[in-house]
């Protein structure tokens, strides 16, 4: 066989469209083959959590994911699987999908997690990226016995908390830079007296200008908008001076150490729902929607 | 001269009275870089918005254990860079997890993996561009076969 002959043979194309046909289809196998399976690779994805007072029970773990310093806005979905730290082979305590919240200046992700004991809590979140990737990262979480906050299920401190009626110069009841006088017209006391629903907010909106804090009263403002009267809704300013940058008494009323943070109470006073950190519209609604008339 | 005088009052006042703006803190950038792979691992290097309070940590995480102990430090010089020396470590991929307090006492964490001499494409991608390569190839030379050499006559069998 000599070698012209070869040469011949091949520029008849045969063997290459068979070698073509070949090749594709090994690429279509490899593709299909590949496509749901987890990316082992190192992954460029962060996430980012508010760490703010997480106890056992369900509590509310607030992430956002990010590629480098851009949020990642379109991932399709979160799944997340907490383990016990420390245990060989451990099996998850809990698995559930993350809720997004787009409607918000950074978009993030909530999941209620079931934490049974105190301590720490590995969690490996699965990132469906829009291009049908999927990417795991993982972190872990520290459960304190029990919140140092106003709890679910508790009933609200009634505070005293100041208002318009109390201290007219609305500069003071507020940080923001033009705050709206309606939510300074009950004390948490009254509110509760009245028997409507009520969302209390613990908020700096002219101190903390992140975009994970800074929107939270814009989202109670929306929310308020839509509800109208059949809620009461109250902004406590964080900060009694903005100077010394003192906090006001009701903080430590309710326990709180950072904010923002909300609370949702039912016409009975009763805490409903704490949302710390970011709290889109749609969120707050979904919170408040079950304690409406 | 009293113009001056009334400027520089006003700027007075206004640098007084006008409120700190304090913000959750968020990361910058990283050194190594997120999703990043390298040879050695001596030090991890974070970037904050603002700077951090002194309780900040770094954690060096693999399967959700710490693989060493880590003592993380402001830069002097850099009150936003929280920065920690890294003894050596086998390869493979960790997860580095930070955990941050701002001035004003807001705490926010944060992960993200990176590599120590691991492939930080997936290999199936390594595959897939090899494949590619192949079959562009293979195409390539079929097309110069048939259009610019012309065999030479097959002998006839004996």
């Amino acid at each position: 066989m000599s070698l012209e002959w070869a040469f011949a043979t091949v520029a008849s194309m045969k063997i290459l469209r068979l070698c073509l046909l070949a090749g594709l289809l090994f690429l279509v196998a490899c593709r299909a083959a590949n496509e749901p399976a987890v990316e082992d690779a190192v992954s460029p994805l962060q996430i980012t959590r508010m760490s703010a007072d997480t106890a056992v029970g369900t509590p509310r773990i607030v992430f956002g994911l990010f590629d480098g310093p851009n949020p990642v806005a379109d991932a399709q979905s979160v799944s997340l699987s907490v383990v016990s730290v420390g245990e060989e082979g451990a099996t998850p305590v809990w698995q559930g999908l993350a809720e997004n919240y787009s409607d918000y200046e950074v978009p993030y992700w909530v999941a209620y997690p079931t934490l049974p004991d105190p301590g720490f809590w590995g969690v490996t979140a699965e990132v469906v990226l829009v291009d049908g990737r999927t990417v795991t990262s993982q972190f872990t979480i520290e459960a304190k016995a029990e919140s140092s906050a106003v709890a679910v299920g508790d009933m609200a401190p009634l505070s005293q908390n100041r208002t318009l009626a109390t201290e007219p110069d609305i500069s003071k009841l507020s940080s923001g830079l033009d705050p709206d006088p309606a939510f300074y017209q009950l004390t948490v006391a009254e509110a509760v007296a009245n028997e409507k629903p009520t969302v209390v907010g613990f908020i700096t909106p002219g101190l903390c200008e992140s975009k994970w804090c800074a929107p939270v009263l814009n989202s109670v403002a929306t929310v308020r908008d839509a509800v109208g009267d059949k809620a009461n809704f109250i902004h406590i300013e964080v900060y009694e001076d903005f100077q010394t940058l003192t906090y006001v008494p009701e903080m430590a009323e309710w326990g709180l150490e950072t904010e923002p943070y909300l609370f949702i109470l039912d016409d009975a006073g009763r805490v409903t729902a704490s949302l710390a950190g970011p709290v889109s519209p749609r969120e707050l609604t979904q919170a408040l929607e079950p304690v409406l008339p | 001269m009293r113009r001056f005088w009334l400027i520089l009052l006003v700027l007075w006042g206004t640098a007084v009275s006008t409120p700190r703006v304090l913000a959750h803190t968020e990361l910058i950038s990283a050194t190594p870089a997120p999703g990043s792979s390298v040879e050695t691992l001596t030090e991890i290097r974070l970037v904050f918005s603002e700077p951090v309070g002194v309780a900040s940590q770094i954690e060096l995480l693999q399967d959700f254990i710490p693989v060493a102990e880590l003592h993380p430090v402001i830069d002097p010089n850099e009150a936003t860079v929280l920065v920690t020396a890294v003894p050596p470590l086998p390869d493979g991929v960790y997860t580095v997890q930070w955990s941050v307090t701002s001035n004003d006492g807001h705490p926010i964490s944060g992960s993200y993996s990176l590599g120590i001499n691991q492939s930080t494409r997936p290999w199936y991608q390594t595959i897939w561009a090899l494949a590619a390569a192949l079959l562009i190839g293979t195409a390539l030379a079929a097309l110069l076969l048939r259009y610019h050499w012309k065999p030479a006559t097959v002998p006839p069998r004996k």
